[in-house]
């Protein structure tokens, strides 16, 4: 393992660091949400690695040994990957689905089209990965329709905060800094996984896509850890502050005359 | 489902171009989000800011209206009424019971004198706090009474009409009204120097309309707005108070003669 890659796998711990040791209102369902979320990449992260090595333990107590047992090895565990990525993408699209809802108050036209959106979405990755790609290849289609689904979102959602400015610096809530993570993730991701299937067997692109990869999660890591630094705003604190008009004499004059 | 069939060429330099377009793209849009956000907040804050101030000011200026209406009251109770009723406590001394009846009878006729005048002030004072017109008979009645003893004063020739009584204002909107009119009518008295007032009273959809009309030096919106919000214009900021109590509009202009001052308070029948 290169030390590019130590760093890599270190710097997922850094948004359960930060989600222990700051405030960062660990009681409210969105930061849970996003915790949750967190374990989960750790745990999709180790099982990636450990496929491989898990395979190969088992095959070579089958009797397989030298070259076979390698190709054997990768050609079962690129199949289990494969498996994991495409449940990546429909656990992570549904982990910020769930973060979604948290940022609009009830009733809000942009939940029900959140649920709505994922539901679509899932149907569409369970139908491909089932019926059109068979989970033979990197689902790049899924990948990209999510990333661009996401795009929207999160470009919605900064287009509310320019509606809806709150008195807060927006920069200082855990919501503004989780939807830049996403963001950030999935503007940095979205060429890399459109193209890994039409390209991934160029070298080339393998070393780029490695590059890529790393310095993608490397920031959604940095983000998400700045993320839990700072405190969620709930969406009903969102309102304005608004003055009375009413003037003290006249008011006065009212009360009495009532 | 494979989405592309790109040659390795073009596709790494897709690969450069796009990620880095989309990061700069999403940078920028950030940034521009927090610098867009960072105005708003400073211009509400600023709008916040001058609300308050004005806010403050007319706080300021009900308060020293109420604190002027009780020196008045104080002032008339004192100087009138006081005087009055120890003149009246002179006139019943003890040494009364001691003189002849004539003396006796003159004195119980001057105090009674002093106190119908007692009464008649203290019921003077009252109508200044709360006109009886207009919490029986309403607005209407009590600006044409309000006009007629202008007019019977025999300085300023003074009238009122009404066009549309048939739906009265609600009562506080009454009082209002009836305060701001009263306001109006006391500056022009006060400053104008005119000699001819005249009201018009008429309706149309949901707004009653009050026009003021009169020939002295009167103002115009731009110089009402910039002495309502001087600290000296106490009155005006009253005026100005009430409208937004009442949820009205006011406006200060020369008619379409340009002979005559107008002023038009457009007052909603509901609020």
């Amino acid at each position: 393992m290169s030390t590019i890659q130590i760093i890599y796998e270190v710097f997922y711990l850094l948004p359960l660091l930060a989600f222990f040791f700051f405030k960062s209102k660990k009681k409210e369902w969105a930061v849970r949400v996003i915790f949750f979320y967190v374990i989960y990449c750790i745990v999709q992260e180790i099982a990636t690695n450990l496929t491989p090595a898990i395979i190969y333990s088992y095959l070579s107590k089958t009797g397989l040994q030298g070259d076979e047992l390698r190709k054997q090895t990768m050609l079962i565990s690129s199949k289990y990957v494969l498996i994991l990525f495409a449940t990546y993408t429909i656990i992570e699209f549904t982990f910020f689905c769930l973060f979604y809802q948290f940022l609009f108050p009830e009733k809000h036209p942009a939940r029900k089209y959140t649920t709505f959106t994922w539901i679509g979405f899932t149907s569409f990755a369970l139908i491909d990965y089932f019926f059109i790609n068979r989970h033979q290849t990197f689902d790049s289609f899924v990948s990209g329709i999510e990333s661009l689904i996401l795009i929207v979102m999160c470009g919605y959602y900064l287009y509310y905060q320019v509606t809806h400015t709150m008195n807060m610096m927006v920069y200082n809530t855990f919501n503004f800094w989780v939807i830049v993570t996403f963001f950030m993730f999935v503007s940095a991701t979205f060429f890399l996984y459109l193209l890994s299937d039409a390209m991934g067997k160029d070298p080339e692109f393998r070393k780029y896509y490695l590059y890529i990869n790393i310095g993608a999660n490397v920031l959604k890591n940095l983000l998400l850890a700045y993320a839990f630094t700072r405190v969620f705003i709930p969406p009903a604190s969102l309102k304005k502050d608004s003055i009375s008009e009413l003037d003290l004499g006249d008011a006065l004059i009212l009360q009495q005359n009532n | 489902m494979t989405m592309l069939q790109i040659s390795p060429g073009i596709g790494l330099t897709m690969l450069i171009v796009g990620t880095v377009g989309m990061l700069f793209m999403g940078v920028m849009l950030v940034l521009v989000l927090i610098f867009h956000q960072r105005r708003i907040i400073f211009f509400n804050k600023l709008a916040q800011d001058f609300e308050k101030e004005k806010q403050q000011l007319m706080l300021n200026a009900s308060i020293k209206f109420q604190e002027e209406e009780r020196q008045r009251i104080a002032a008339d109770l004192h100087d009138d009424a006081g005087p009055l009723l120890a003149t009246a406590r002179l006139y019943l001394n003890e040494n009364l019971v001691h003189q002849d009846t004539a003396t006796q009878l003159q004195a119980i006729f001057s105090t009674r004198q002093i106190i119908d005048d007692t009464i008649q002030l203290i019921r003077n004072i009252s109508h200044n706090l709360m006109p009886p017109t207009l919490k029986n008979f309403g607005l209407d009645a009590a600006v044409s009474d309000l006009f007629e003893k202008i007019n019977n004063s025999g300085t300023v020739n003074a009238s009122a009409r009404f066009h549309d009584s048939t739906k009265r204002l609600d009562d506080n909107q009454e009082l209002l009204v009836f305060r701001i009119i009263q306001e109006l009518v006391t500056n022009i008295l006060k400053h104008s120097n005119a000699g001819f007032l005249h009201l018009t009273q008429n309706s149309q959809g949901n707004y009653v309309y009050y026009r003021i009309h009169h020939d002295g030096k009167g103002l115009l919106q731009e110089q009402f707005d910039r002495m309502e919000k001087d600290s000296a214009g106490l009155g005006l900021k009253n005026i100005h108070s009430r409208v937004n109590v009442l949820d009205a509009n006011i406006y200060f202009e020369m008619d379409n003669t340009q002979s005559y001052y107008k002023i038009t308070l457009e007052i909603p029948r509901e609020y």
